[in-house]
């Protein structure tokens, strides 16, 4: 276990000491082929107050929205529950659900809550319905404090042994918040809206908070040295370094799926342009990847690492250019409306996500050869769109509530959902899977 | 004159010894003449000086005036000029931009072009078979009702005609859902008992549309699944080798035996593209990495006469500034 500095210990989730007590695992490629969804009850999760909230109650709730947005499941609510799980006997070999079967219910998520100490303990087991069988149990330990977390994860175990599909209901987003005027810094917040707090907090102007692809490093920049700078925040030691402090620009990083390298938007270069430029994450000399007069920002690579797509005036007007990563190779992607920016390929590489102007800033979708263009949003100016790690979800900026604030949906544009509540936040970026 | 007198008088003054009060008198006036006079010319001497000083003072400022317009108009032309070609250079990117709006388009048309030919292709292979069917229903006469109606759909409607079927991986050769399959020539022995399909037979196999495949390739390429991409990436070459897309499938099937650091083969590939479409755009960035592919195989000789080559030929592109960025030596 790292160490885990005030401020970042919410960041370090292995607080739960998670005794597993590994049942057999079924089918995990359940999913693979049929797009139908999988039909789950949630019961347990009684009343059970710590530190003055019921575990229970928030538990289940947790829960409950933790599955339905993975969009991979139809959660039944505890209270159509025709029987009560703790008459059950459900440590014998097959275990009975009168009446579930007909419900059409196929999973039954069990978890009881209690306390040891001052850890709150939750049994999680997942069964079978039809076959009778347990799918897994694991007992979840830690804090009160990260008591969401320890459901979330519980909903993460759910995910996995079902589909072999990583979930997202223990990732989080950053993003950048208007704190005064003069102020914009950097927070984090749970995937789910929850526990925002401040990562930055120098009374400066910090933007552009990218997640490394180990989730141990945020790239961002400040302008708290009076020039925009490239920085580097170190979860674990808690260290802010500068990766690329040239005169002028260092903006809009993007990392390397090996996470080796960062690549960023640079003007100290000759000539007037703001161009990209690829730098090792230990510094060292930035290597152009475009050059000339225009200005080249807002890079992403393609998962395989081969592939860089961002965003170019170089044609006039700003649109969505992609290059091999050395450079070579370039193409135009975006070729309808007058601007095109903030480019992000999904995590499945089968699509780019992008701020088009189409009646006002929207989020669009396109193929990465660029063809297949898609509206997502039509609700006020809609920024900054992210992918979550699994590639099902999005996350964006509107200004569609009246003030600016973050928002989540599926990939399909289906359920827009606002998360932050309060001031002006934008420039959102998820995190990776732990 | 009067000078001169003065100093006579004053002088025989002095050797006569004696002076009366009359002389005094007479040289007080003389003083008092001549000190009005040396104050006049002292007057009139500080009057042409200022007059000379206002001049110069004007002088001075009418040459700073005229110094300082002209740098000011030469100022204001540079700015002038910088504005230019300021101007200039963003309408050469606007029209960089209309340039690659009009090639998107035209690679749109070409692709239609190439669907509709597909297309035609298949038809007069359907006629074709029709033709031969009514051929040999007319050789057989009239009393073929039951041949006819067991003979093998060749142009069934709806069916996509045979290309070739070739051995393909199963993710990529799912049928679609209109596509009928066609009929085997070798009919399949039908297993005894159902085994869970190791391999599924290739029977039903058809080869996808150009733009369907090529896409499920890029796609497969950029997840990183490179076997499968290279296996799509040569059927395409394959059946598809006139279409406007080949040169960049051509170009795909090298960057992903690259991406495996596979370079001999990634060396092949890119001189393909170079050696059998040399229209093609993606011939700069072909030989970029066919060059960078012998660096990397060690090669050096090689890959300069490769990246020199590109610097030569291609000196305006991107590609060759890249190369230029690498220190090569061209001789």
């Amino acid at each position: 276990m790292m160490k885990c500095r005030q401020g970042f210990a919410i960041l370090c989730a292995a607080v739960l000491v998670a005794s597993a007590v590994q049942a057999q695992v079924i089918d995990r490629t359940l999913l693979g082929q049929s797009a139908q969804k999988l039909t789950i009850a949630i019961g347990g999760f009684a009343p059970f107050t710590m530190d003055g909230q019921d575990l229970g109650k928030l538990g289940a709730g947790v829960l409950d929205a933790d599955l339905k947005f993975t969009t991979i499941f139809d959660v039944m609510e505890g209270a159509i529950l025709p029987f009560d799980p703790t008459t059950l006997q459900l440590d014998q070999e097959k275990v009975a659900f009168p009446g579930l079967a007909a419900l059409k219910v196929q999973f039954l998520a069990i978890a009881q809550v209690s306390s040891r100490g001052k850890e709150a303990v939750v049994e999680g087991r997942l069964f079978d319905v039809n076959g009778g069988r347990e799918v897994f149990r694991k007992r979840y330990v830690g804090d009160p404090k990260y008591y969401r977390l320890i459901v979330h994860r519980f909903a993460d175990d759910i995910l996995f042994n079902l589909t072999g599909e990583k979930g997202v209901a223990q990732t989080r987003i950053a993003y950048v918040s208007t704190v005064s005027r003069t102020a914009k810094e950097i927070y984090v917040m749970d995937y789910d809206g929850a526990n925002p707090s401040l990562l930055t907090g120098n009374q400066s102007i910090n933007v552009s908070p990218r997640w490394s692809p180990d989730g141990r490093v945020l790239a961002y920049t400040s302008y708290r040295n009076n020039n925009p700078d490239l920085m580097l925040l170190n979860f674990d030691s808690g260290r802010r370094d500068v990766l690329s402090a040239q005169r002028g620009l260092n903006i809009t990083p993007a990392w390397s799926p090996d996470g080796q390298w960062v690549v960023l938007g640079m003007s100290g270069g000759t000539g007037s342009g703001t161009n990209l430029y690829l730098l090792p994450k230990t510094g060292g000399t930035p290597k152009p990847l475009t050059a000339g007069p225009a200005i080249s920002v807002s890079p992403s690579f393609s998962p395989n690492g081969r592939q860089i797509v961002f965003n170019s005036d170089r044609g006039g007007t700003p649109q969505i250019y992609v290059m091999d990563a050395d450079g070579a190779n370039l193409r135009r992607l975006s070729f309808q409306g007058t601007y095109n920016s903030s480019p992000r390929w999904s995590p499945r590489g089968d699509k780019i996500a992008f701020m088009c102007r189409l009646a006002g800033n929207q989020i669009c979708l396109m193929n990465p050869d660029g063809s297949d263009l898609r509206q997502l949003t039509s609700s006020g100016a809609n920024e900054d769109p992210g992918w979550s790690p699994d590639g099902r979800h999005i996350v964006f900026s509107s200004n569609r509530g009246g003030s600016r604030a973050i928002y989540v949906m599926h990939v399909d544009g289906s359920e827009q959902r606002r998360l932050t509540s309060g001031g002006e936040a934008y420039l959102p970026d998820w995190s990776p899977a732990p | 004159m009067q000078r001169w007198g003065l100093w006579i008088g004053m002088g025989a003054l002095a050797l006569s010894g004696c002076v009366s009060s009359g002389d005094i008198e007479a040289l007080r006036r003389d003083i008092l003449a001549v000190r009005s006079d040396v104050a006049a010319q002292a007057k009139a001497n500080e009057n042409s000086r200022q007059l000379m000083d206002e001049r110069l003072r004007k002088l001075e400022s009418e040459v700073q005036n005229r110094v300082e317009s002209s740098l000011r108009e030469n100022q204001n032309s540079r700015v002038a000029l910088n504005q230019r070609l300021e101007e200039l250079g963003t309408d050469t990117r606007f029209v960089q931009g209309k340039l690659e709006e009009n090639a998107s388009a035209i690679r749109d048309l070409q692709n239609r072009v190439d669907d509709a030919d597909r297309r035609n292709q298949q038809t007069a292979r359907r006629l074709d078979a029709l033709d031969q069917q009514l051929r040999a229903l007319g050789q057989q006469g009239p009393r073929s009702d039951a041949t006819q109606q067991g003979a093998p759909p060749v142009g069934q409607p709806g069916a996509p005609a045979p290309v070739q079927p070739g051995v393909m991986p199963a993710p990529l050769l799912t049928p679609g859902p209109s596509s009928a399959a066609p009929v085997p020539a070798v009919p399949a022995p039908a297993p005894a008992t159902p085994t869970p399909a190791p391999a599924a037979p290739p029977a039903a196999q058809v080869i996808p549309p150009p733009e369907d495949l090529y896409k499920a390739a890029l796609q497969d390429y950029t997840k990183g699944d490179y076997d499968l991409a290279i296996t799509e990436f040569r059927t395409y070459l394959k059946n598809y080798p006139k279409t406007a897309l080949a040169a960049n499938a051509q170009y795909w099937l090298g960057e992903c035996h690259y991406s495996q650091k596979n370079y001999p083969q990634a060396i092949e590939a890119f001189g393909m593209v170079v050696r059998d479409y040399p229209e093609s755009p993606k011939v700069p960035s072909a030989l970029f990495k066919q060059g960078d592919a012998y660096l990397q195989s060690g090669d050096t000789a090689r890959g300069t006469a490769v990246l020199c080559e590109l610097i030569t030929k291609y000196s305006k592109t991107r590609e060759a500034r890249l190369a230029r960025d690498r220190n090569v030596r061209c001789r």
